[in-house]
């Protein structure tokens, strides 16, 4: 399907006159506290690369944005994403209705850290906890543009499976894990089923407002285990039908549901409130035995609130913003919310501190802390500045203090120790 | 055709020259100057430009950064504006937008294309530097009269012979200034130099306004600075904008103001 597309759009992109181009060709480098394991992989050393083209005309636009990455020492990690790829025009001459058809990346959220609305895509897990990597949905889509807001509707075709690390990453669950399986009503495995929904946005006062209503394959809370199980009597309970993939390759199984939630951002002076709400209804036909026993998805709710304050100072002409952040899982039990996710009722503090100067010097430090398991908490530092109009580099420590407590890992226990340390090298264009 | 070009020429004259602000006190004659700049630039109705900015540090290393700007004037309130970042390339594509206001801080979105996201940002620390320059968000930000107090300090002649006057201009709002001194063309009916004060009341910056262009939008003349060079006389750090490609009288569609259109 993605080669019929590029077949179609390479051309148009480059017999068009009006339209631009941009990239970026990263060396990236990160090296793990050593874990003593011969299995895992602690030191990364990748070249990433990203395209963009975009095509435009006063009725018409083509976006096509991709990257790729391969790793020289973990090739699990080699990968390839289309992001974006799609053709866009106005319905009418009043350009009010804009049609869109293809592979897009949907941002949603309002929030630095914690992301309950901003669900669409699918993710790379293999890269920031806080930002990861989305991959782009196929979509059709219709928004009607008004001077007071937008309102779209939205039609998603195809589940778009998320990227897992693999077995040798120390980012990963120490195990490859089977090809991810979409789950609506009985059906499991489906790649094509209906999904869609709507959006409306708008801005008050000094504020801006959203609201969706989705009816979509989940993409953030996925059971691992086996759809393939039976009871057995003489144990007294289930067991798996294939054992060895239970044990070594289990499933991600993610499950339709519906989701009504929305966004704010709201300026007073200095400070901004940004907000996310989301309550999602699962379709739970089908139970998932996991290590942890027989599961299946909850229905629940989930908010983040945040706040951004600008120091009102400048330090030799610097600006220096302060973030405060906090994300929780509502409507389950705390055992439920540890299940859910690395990040199920966390608060986030953090600042960043702009130079201002010539080659954009930028420094930030941040802390996610667990405020209901204990022995929970994500370090991040991290540092960029321009070499020059084309060149970049970054350097960062992340650390990971997430102690087991359980027989089996969950949350952010599972990179618990994965601390490391990232430097990268950019090269734009 | 004689008769209205004289009757033009006769309210240009009554209007413009120094000697015509009749006003009571130096407080209302500094406004009464302020509000017919403000007026003679009024009527644009809309802008496109291409816009560079040139870095130089205190030992005289240089950069260069370029945008596209866009702006709608909007009757009543501040004007809208579109700044799209075309260099250095790591930030090539993102965009900021700004609503500004007569009386009330402007509202702000940023666009940031890596990420396909647009968030509001706070616009309320205008003496933050712009892309590391020695403009300020406050010096390209809107110059609503009703933001400032005025005072007429003298009229003066400028280089070249122009008549003009100097006007001390005091922010009302929170401001990293504590005092602006305009030097005022009263040929442009712009700024050709400025000498701006820290909170502390002592120099900062001076900014010179230089190769004018006069435009017509509707059959009304108005005037436009094509270069600011800006001096930080503390750091002894330099910048200076350019403009060119310059077109007013461009009517942009109000939607292509809103964020909305920032991911298009």
């Amino acid at each position: 399907m993605k080669l019929l597309l590029l077949a179609f759009f390479l051309p148009l992109t480059i017999l068009a006159e009006d339209w631009s181009h941009k990239g970026e060709v990263s060396l990236q480098w990160r090296r793990f506290d050593d874990d003593n394991n011969v299995g895992t992989e602690d030191t990364g050393a990748l070249v990433f690369t990203r395209l963009e083209s975009v095509y435009e005309d006063e009725m018409n636009r083509h976006v096509f944005r991709g990257f790729a990455r391969v790793d020289q020492k973990d090739s699990d990690r080699d990968f390839m994403a289309l992001e974006d790829f799609y053709f866009s025009r106005y319905l009418d001459e009043e350009q009010s209705w804009l049609a869109l058809a293809g592979y897009k990346l949907y941002n949603w959220t309002a929030t630095e850290a914690f992301h309950p609305a901003d669900v669409i895509n699918s993710r790379n897990f293999d890269s920031d906890l806080e930002y990861f990597e989305k991959l782009g949905e196929l979509t059709v889509e219709v928004t009607g543009l008004f001077d007071w807001g937008s309102v779209s509707f939205f039609i998603w075709p195809r589940y778009q499976k998320p990227q897992f690390p693999g077995d040798r990453s120390r980012l990963g669950f120490g195990l490859d894990l089977a090809n991810p399986q979409a789950i609506s009503g009985s059906n499991i495995g489906e790649e094509w089923t209906f999904q869609g929904g709507a959006r409306v946005g708008f801005t008050l006062d000094d504020g801006d407002v959203s609201f969706h209503l989705i009816h979509h394959v989940d993409r953030n809370f996925p059971i691992t285990g086996t759809h393939e199980y039976t009871f057995n009597s003489l144990l007294g309970r289930f067991v798996p039908n294939d054992l060895n993939a239970f044990q070594n390759n289990p499933t991600p199984y993610y499950f339709k549901k519906t989701q009504a939630g929305g966004t704010l951002q709201y300026a007073f002076s200095n400070l901004l409130v940004k907000f996310e709400g989301a309550y999602r209804i699962f379709q739970d036909d089908v139970s998932i035995l996991t290590v942890n026993g027989e599961r299946k998805p909850i229905d629940h709710g989930e908010v983040a609130l945040g706040f951004e304050y600008m120091l009102p100072v400048n330090f030799e002409g610097g600006d220096t913003s302060l973030f405060l952040e906090g994300g929780t899982i509502l409507g389950t039990t705390k055992e439920e919310r540890a299940l859910l996710g690395a990040f199920q009722r966390d608060v986030l503090l953090g600042v960043r501190h702009s130079f201002n100067d010539i080659m954009g010097s930028e420094l930030f430090l941040s802390i996610i802390h667990d405020i209901e398991r204990d022995d929970e908490r994500l370090y991040n530092f991290s540092y960029s500045r321009r070499l020059s109009d084309f060149w970049k580099v970054s350097a960062g420590l992340r650390i990971y203090d997430a102690k087991q407590k359980g027989t089996n890992p969950v949350g952010l226990e599972s990179l618990d120790g994965a601390h490391h340390v990232l430097i990268n090298l950019n090269r734009f264009f | 055709m004689k008769n209205w070009l004289l009757s033009s020429l006769l309210i240009v004259a009554t209007t413009f020259t120094p000697s015509a602000t009749f006003a009571a006190s130096p407080e209302e004659k500094g406004l009464d100057i302020a509000k017919k700049m403000e007026a003679s630039n009024n009527g644009f109705v809309g802008e496109e430009s291409q816009m560079k900015m040139i870095l130089i540090d205190a030992y005289g290393a240089k950069t260069t950064r370029l945008m596209k700007g866009l702006v709608k004037e909007v009757q009543g309130d501040g004007d809208k504006s579109i700044s799209i970042f075309e260099n250095p390339q790591d930030v090539k594509g993102t965009k900021m937008l700004t609503h500004s206001h007569k009386n009330d801080d402007d509202d702000q979105w940023l666009y940031l294309p890596t990420f396909r996201r647009v968030k509001r940002i706070s616009s309320s620390n205008k003496s933050s530097s712009f892309m590391g320059s020695e403009f300020s968000y406050e010096d390209l930000g809107s110059q609503e009269v009703d933001k400032y107090k005025f005072k007429w300090m003298k009229d003066i002649t400028l280089e070249g012979g122009q008549k003009g006057w100097l006007l001390e201009r005091v922010p009302k709002t929170k401001s990293g200034y504590s005092k602006m001194l305009m030097k005022i063309s009263s040929q442009y009916m712009n700024p050709v130099e400025v000498e701006y004060y820290d909170r502390k009341n002592e120099l900062l910056k001076v900014a010179k306004f230089t190769d004018f262009k006069n435009f017509k939008v509707a059959g009304k003349s108005m005037w436009r600075a094509n270069k600011i060079h800006m001096k930080n006389v503390q750091t002894k750090k330099e910048s200076i904008f350019e403009w060119s490609g310059r077109k007013l009288g461009v009517k942009h569609k109000d939607r292509d103001f809103n964020k909305n259109a920032l991911k298009r």
